[in-house]
Parts: structure tokens; sequence; C-alpha cells
């Protein structure tokens, strides 16, 4: 399979919009699917749609091996020790929730909890209802001027009541790629208890995620930012962490034995998929993980590098505009028209057949503290091109001939 | 389709009543958690009868342009009037068509002038 290419097997990406090639320069928000994916889909609701782990026959052996598969692509897709410490969620979201509530059950008055500025909403709100509940205190790493960490009083900032450090690998809005080995070695060192979370949903899509190398204890990330459906997503722990966890949801197949009085539970990581899970989404992430292998991940990235920069010195010509965010990043750029709203640039965008997204993409700290309202982001995956970032200028010089 | 209609582009890029007004008898405020928009409006009322009214945002163009052309409409008009202005009056104003994405733009200016009852 060639990068080159790629475009071309996904379907959605040669339609018009507005009468224009469409551009579509909304990654980070969700990645399109390549027919493959679509296919594997379709193959499963047509020839073998069956629940896992019940029945006793054909289409529901066939399910459940296809199911446990994937499984297996995602462990040695992000370098797991173990098949069983890879549990099916519904998204990074969902996985954070899961995280919050069940960690946090065992979490004393005056726990303390470090996120950063520059997190996601769903790596703060689960930690703050959780804070609420058990009057914990959550702390921020901060964001410098320059869109990084400081992470240079990161010591300060921890002690022996420190319970969880939270943080985000890839900033969806700066792309900055935060050094997450090196933060949770040091948190680590003042307090060998603290357990380590990563946000990897917006690297693992673009970047080579070794998990154990990383030092984690936990990972989250979604599948539909890699090619995958939506409805489906990754909690990653170490095993004996996970044989810790209280579970997030009861039911079925996450049970040993119900009587009256009480429930065994399952093994892991049955013990954590309650409910008949999204089975089509996990076969088309399994998919999607194929594919993404089948091109390479390390060829992905520089392709994604090679775009960024290239954009990157573009977007910098133009006068109008401000680039937020560290020069060395991921395939993410936010920035502003000055004196021109990100809804009305993505406006006009969009009249050109340019997808990209405008808001605070889910940031209000990071955007309160980079004092801004609000960013219009381009981000890029493995089908764009250079003609692709093309378009954005010569579009980004349309809206400010239509403001000026 | 252009949203972006002379008209538009002159209300958003230079309201003529944008500012505070001092003395007001209604601050109103309504926000769009999903962008981000922050609007204010000041309303200055004798006899019932709005006198003046002036907006501070931070908005997209459409809704600063609505913003400001809904207000000075209602210049003249009975306070207790307010309630009856619907979101056709919006678009009547604005002379283009909204798309749905685009809606929560231009009816903010609506949701701030909802919260007179409260
Ligand atoms: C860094 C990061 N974390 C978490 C999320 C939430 O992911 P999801 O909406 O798939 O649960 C996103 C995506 O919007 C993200 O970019």
């Amino acid at each position: 399979m060639n990068i080159v290419n790629a475009k071309n097997e996904f379907p959605i990406l040669s339609q018009k919009i507005n009468g224009k090639d469409l551009v579509y320069l909304d990654n980070s928000a969700t990645s399109q699917k390549p027919q493959v994916v679509i296919d594997s889909i379709v193959d499963y609701y047509t020839n073998y749609n069956s629940n896992v782990h019940r029945g006793i026959h054909t289409l529901a052996e066939k399910a459940t091996e296809k199911y446990e598969e994937v499984r297996q692509k995602v462990a040695d897709f992000i370098n797991a020790k173990s098949v069983n410490e890879i549990i099916f969620t519904k998204g990074t979201t969902e996985s954070l929730n899961f995280l919050a509530s069940s960690l946090g059950k065992n979490f004393q008055k005056d726990d303390e909890i470090i996120l950063t500025e520059m997190e996601h909403h769903s790596n703060i709100v689960p930690w703050q209802f959780i804070a609420k509940e058990k009057g914990l205190i959550i702390k921020y790493i901060e964001v410098k001027p320059d869109g990084t960490l400081d992470i240079e009083n990161l010591e300060s900032l921890i002690n022996k009541k420190t319970k969880i450090i939270s943080l985000i690998h890839v900033s969806n809005v700066l792309g900055t790629i935060n050094p997450v080995e090196k933060i949770i070695k040091r948190a680590k060192l003042i307090n060998p208890d603290i357990i380590a979370i990563v946000d990897i949903a917006q690297s693992v899509p673009h970047m080579k995620v070794n998990v154990q190398k990383i030092k984690a204890d936990f990972v989250v990330f979604s599948a539909h930012k890699m090619l995958g459906p939506t409805g489906v997503g990754v909690l990653w722990g170490k095993y004996d962490l996970l044989e810790k966890l209280h579970p997030f949801l009861g039911g079925g197949s996450m049970i040993a034995s119900v009587t009256k009085e009480k429930t065994l539970f399952a093994e892991i990581p049955q013990r954590f998929e309650a409910g008949t899970p999204n089975i089509a989404g996990v076969i088309g992430f399994g998919t999607a993980i194929d594919y993404i292998n089948k091109i390479g991940i390390d060829e992905i990235n520089s392709h994604e590098q090679h775009l960024t920069k290239y954009a990157m010195e573009q977007i910098k010509q133009l006068d109008f505009i401000e680039i937020y965010g560290p020069n060395e990043r991921a395939g993410i750029i936010s920035f502003n028209i000055k004196g021109v709203h990100s809804h009305d640039v993505s406006a006009v965008l969009d009249n050109n057949g340019i997808a990209v997204r405008s808001g605070h993409h889910c940031t209000d700290i990071l955007h309160n503290k980079l004092n801004i309202n609000s960013t219009v982001r381009a981000s890029f995956y493995l089908y764009n091109n250079e003609n692709d970032v093309e378009q954005l200028v010569l579009g980004l010089k349309k809206v400010n001939k239509i403001f000026k | 389709m252009n949203d972006y209609t002379s008209q538009i582009l002159d209300y958003s890029q230079n309201p003529p009543n944008y500012g505070k007004l001092e003395n007001c008898n209604y601050t109103l405020t309504a926000k769009n958690p999903s962008c981000g928009d922050d609007l204010t409006i000041f309303l200055k009322v004798e006899n019932k009868i709005i006198i003046d009214a002036s907006f501070l945002a931070d908005g997209c163009a459409i809704s600063k342009a609505a913003t400001s052309m809904l207000l000075e409409s209602l210049i003249g008009k009975e306070i207790g009037k307010i309630e009856n202005i619907k979101k056709e009056d919006v678009l009547n104003l604005l002379q283009i068509d909204i798309s749905s994405t685009r809606e929560k733009c231009a009816f903010l200016i609506l949701d701030a002038l909802d919260t007179i009852a409260s």
C-alpha cells in the first residue's frame, strides 16, 4: 500500500462540497474511513452478525473469534504486555470516566490529582466529579506562552498525597508533543505510588506509542480518530492495576456467577465489558489497525511531519495570521485571522470545500490561559497532501480579503 | 452561497451601537458554549419605551450583525413587546439563509432578550 495513493481509498474524500473538491482538514475531530474498514463492518452484519462470548453456534464463534483477534491487534499496536490488558469501551471519554470513578473509590479527602492546563474536557470533568464527591484537590501543570508544559517546577506540585497524574500526550489544539515519559518518571521519583494515565487519543493515530516505554499505568484512546468507527475506544492498563479496579458497569458478560446476595466477577478483560459490546465497531477497528500497519505508522508520521512543516512555512508568511503553539509539533495547527472570528473563517473555508474546525475544541482552560476566545484548527492525516495545504492557504487569503 | 453580504460585513465590523451604555436599565447576557460566543446587551428604557440599546460581544460576524440590527430595530418600541420578537424578525433583518449550524449565532441575541423575564 502506498501513502501517495491513500486518498483514493477513502470514498468520502472524492466528493465535492459547495462545488469544490473536498479538502478534509478536521482529522483531530475524527478521521475518515477507508473502504476496507467500511467493508469489514458490512461483512460482519451481512455474514456473521451474532453476539459474542455467549452462543455455542457457528456464527457466534466466528464473531467472538474476530472480536478477540482485534484485542490482540490493539495489544500489539501499543506494545501491551498481554492481550488481557486491553479493554474495549465507547471511546476516550468513557475510558476516562471509568478510571476516575473506579480509581476514585479508594481516595481519601485531600488526596491530590495532577492534570495539565491543556487537557481535553474529557480529562477534566470526570476528575472534577470525583473531586467534589470525595473532597480531592486538583492541581494543574501550567502551559507556557509557547504552548509547552511548564515542568520546571513539577516537583513542587507532587507530594505523598498525589494519587493520580493524568495528562494528554499530544495537545488536540496546539499539537504540542508532551514529554510524558520524562514527566511520569519524575513524578514517580517523588511518589512511586502515583498512577500515571496518558490520553493518547491524538498521538496513537499518528506516531508509534509504546505504552511500556512511556511508563504509563493506563492509556486511553478512540478508534474513530484512527480510521476506525465511532463508538469504540480502548482502555489499556497494567494487569496488576486492572485487578484492583472496581468494574464501571455491571450486567451481563462481566460476571462469573450471580446469586441473590452477591456477584462474582468474570476474569479480566470481560469483567470490564458489561453488556453486548460494539462488535461491528471493534471489527472495523481491527481492519483500521491493519490498514495503518500496512502503510506503517512511521511512514504516516513522517508524511504528516512533512505536511505540517510545509503548512507552517506557508501560513507563517501570511501576516494576517496568528499561529498558536510550538514549532516542534504533531500535525495540528491552530490559528486565528486577526480581527475575524474563527466561525467566520471556517464558514468561508467551507464555501471553498475546506473542512476545518473552529471553536474552543473542548479546551476552555487552555483557551482562557492563552487569552483567546476561539481558534481555527487544521489537522492532517495520512491521506492529506501538499495540494490540501495549498488550498487551505488560498482559502485563508480569500477570508482575509472578504473581511479586510 | 454568500453569508457575508456587504450589509452583514458593515454591521459586524463597525456596529453603530457597539459599546457599553451608561445608566442603562437592563444588562442582559447570553453565551454560546459551543463556539465560545459571549454577548452582553444594554437597554435604556423611559416610560416603558426603549430609547437606547447597545452591546458588547465576542462573536462571529453573523451573531454581531444580527445583534446590532435587531437592537437598532428595537429603538422606540415598548419594552413589554420584547417577548414577541421571533426568529423570523432576525432573519428578515439579516436577509440571508441561515444554515442549521449558524442558527445559534444568529439567534444569540434572542437568548439574551429572553432573560429579561427572569
Ligand atoms: C485529546 C483528546 N482526548 C479526548 C477526546 C475525546 O474523545 P472521544 O470524544 O472519542 O471520547 C478527544 C477528542 O475529541 C481528544 O482530542
